[in-house]
């Protein structure tokens, strides 16, 4: 990886984004202390930091869930009482309580994914670190980790993820870093960044020069230029807030113009653009 | 550290993979102590010898029980990987002592030689199993799959020193210096020692074990230093 610069702040969500083989892990494995850097710096604000980390992946082990999960909790160094406690707490959460005695080798991938969450939030670590959460969940399951995600994210827990679904960004994330090839290759701060305002862009036969300019005053109008004709009559594009959309259309239709198109903008619409960078280094970052 | 090496006691178990080497130096003990009566000392000379070659096979199969991503999540809980391979080596030197006791009084329990034994011949005789046991740990800790990834060479090089170790006196008469003496682990010496206690002089003794002693600390303190440098991020 080069040229990675990043800050992760208590009480903050941040995605990793990006193809598959972008570095995501990798960068999931240097915060996590598993990767030496071979030049630069890795400082932590808070001496004796708490972690917790879930691995893509995670292994069908030979032991029992319970047993596995109390196991991680003694070596996370909470006591006996609190780590079973802790572990049936978080069992019942994901819908795994009936499965405690079995075998993780007789698990399935989801079920898997379950207990590798469950073995990082153990402690209410001050750092998560999460290579793809979502990956195998059930729908409650996504559900359930994300009111778990938001109640740690809440008491302070800086937490960083890869991810390939948009809903965990648009439910959670801060900020976002797009990777590809071990570069960064955008770096958006803010979740009012992340989004941009819901808009909606009409296209429609032009009006009367008087009526066009009375549209053009409507509130939350942002844009007014010529579009492409259609079948020689001259169109206008409309770009205007989602919320003063209808109001827009109604002027548009009382003035005796005709509606060619309406298509919504904005919102996360330009993730899926992100999730899948292409060939974008150098190109400018933002 | 309770907490960690109750987890490797319990992840190696379910594992299985334990079988092989206590199957046989079960098997070799039982083999050994099947005529009756046995020289006191001779006898736990050849049996410390078979616990080291069983504590190279044990090292090698509890290193490498334990999956790769796996061993990431126990380093991140633990916030440190030499406190992992801390962990790892206490585990051992505990397997080590139990197969030790086991060993050592067997052979009193079940009247197999030819004199009483004695205390001081069975604490010396505890001493220079678990040495020699602890050797075959440190040989297994460079050996493991972290370290060298084919397991087929990893077998290899372990027979290979496993063999040099025993017949160091051989190897030292082909390999004039001091070379053979610092370098190979000090099995033979340790052997021979144990071997002649009632003959040498208790310190001559106590010296021979010191050295192996200070070998083991060498190479796994080694070992802990390198691992606090090493990339962990491999998911196989």
């Amino acid at each position: 990886m080069n040229d990675i610069s990043m800050r992760v702040r208590p009480g903050t969500a941040t995605a990793l984004i990006g193809r598959n083989g972008s570095g995501k892990s990798t960068l999931l494995s240097i915060l996590a202390g598993l990767v030496r850097l071979s030049s630069g710096v890795l400082t932590t604000g808070r001496p004796g930091l708490t972690t917790g980390y879930a691995p893509e992946a995670f292994p069908a082990l030979k032991l029992t869930a319970e047993d596995y999960l109390r196991g991680m909790g003694r070596i996370a160094g909470l006591c006996e009482a609190a780590g079973r406690s802790r572990v049936s707490e978080l069992l019942a959460t994901f819908g795994l309580d009936s499965f405690r005695s079995r075998k993780l080798a007789g698990f399935s991938k989801g079920m898997l994914q379950k207990v590798n969450l469950i073995q990082s939030l153990l402690i209410r670590p001050q750092l998560l670190l999460l290579d793809e959460p979502m990956s195998g969940l059930d729908l409650p399951a996504q559900h359930t980790l994300l009111d778990l995600l938001q109640e740690l994210k809440r008491e302070g827990t800086a937490l960083v993820f890869s991810v390939h679904e948009p809903q965990i960004i648009e439910a959670m994330a801060d900020d976002l870093y797009v990777l590809q090839e071990g570069q960064m290759l955008r770096t958006i701060h803010g979740a009012e960044n992340l989004r941009s305002a819901p808009a909606v862009y009409i296209v429609y036969t032009e009006l009367h020069p008087v009526a066009q300019q009375a549209v053009k005053a409507v509130p939350g109008v942002r844009t007014m230029q010529p579009a492409p004709d259609l079948s020689g009559i001259s169109c206008t594009g409309l770009t205007v807030d989602q919320k003063m959309s209808d109001t827009c259309l109604q002027q548009i239709l009382a003035a005796g113009g005709s509606i060619v198109s309406v298509k919504p903008l904005g919102g996360l619409g330009d993730l899926t653009e992100w999730m899948d960078p292409k060939d974008q280094i150098g190109s400018g970052r933002g | 550290m309770r907490g960690l090496i109750g987890y490797f006691l319990r992840s190696y178990s379910v594992s299985q993979r334990f079988f092989g080497p206590v199957a046989g130096i079960v098997i070799a003990v039982l083999i050994l102590y099947s005529y009756k009566p046995n020289p006191v000392m001779n006898s736990y000379s050849a049996t410390a010898v078979f616990l080291f070659v069983a504590c190279a096979w044990l090292g090698l199969s509890f290193l490498n029980h334990e999956h790769a991503v796996q061993k990431q999540v126990v380093i991140v809980q633990l916030r440190s990987a030499r406190r992992y391979s801390i962990g790892a080596i206490l585990t051992l030197a505990l397997l080590t002592l139990l197969l030790d006791l086991v060993i050592v009084m067997y052979p009193v329990m079940n009247g197999s030689f030819n004199e009483p034994a004695g205390l001081g011949r069975i604490v010396l005789a505890f001493a220079g199993h678990a040495l020699l046991g602890w050797l075959g740990i440190t040989l297994s800790l460079y050996l493991q799959s972290s370290w060298v990834p084919k397991a087929s060479y990893a077998a290899g090089m372990m027979l290979i020193l496993i063999v040099l170790s025993i017949s160091a006196s051989k190897v030292a008469e082909l390999v004039p210096g001091p070379i053979v003496g610092v370098l190979l682990p000090p099995v033979f010496p340790v052997m021979d020692a144990m071997m002649n206690a009632d003959a040498l002089p208790v310190l001559s003794v106590l010296r021979t074990y010191a050295h192996a002693l200070v070998y083991i600390l060498l190479l796994a303190g080694f070992y802990i230093y390198r691992s606090g440098r090493m990339d962990y991020n491999r998911t196989t």
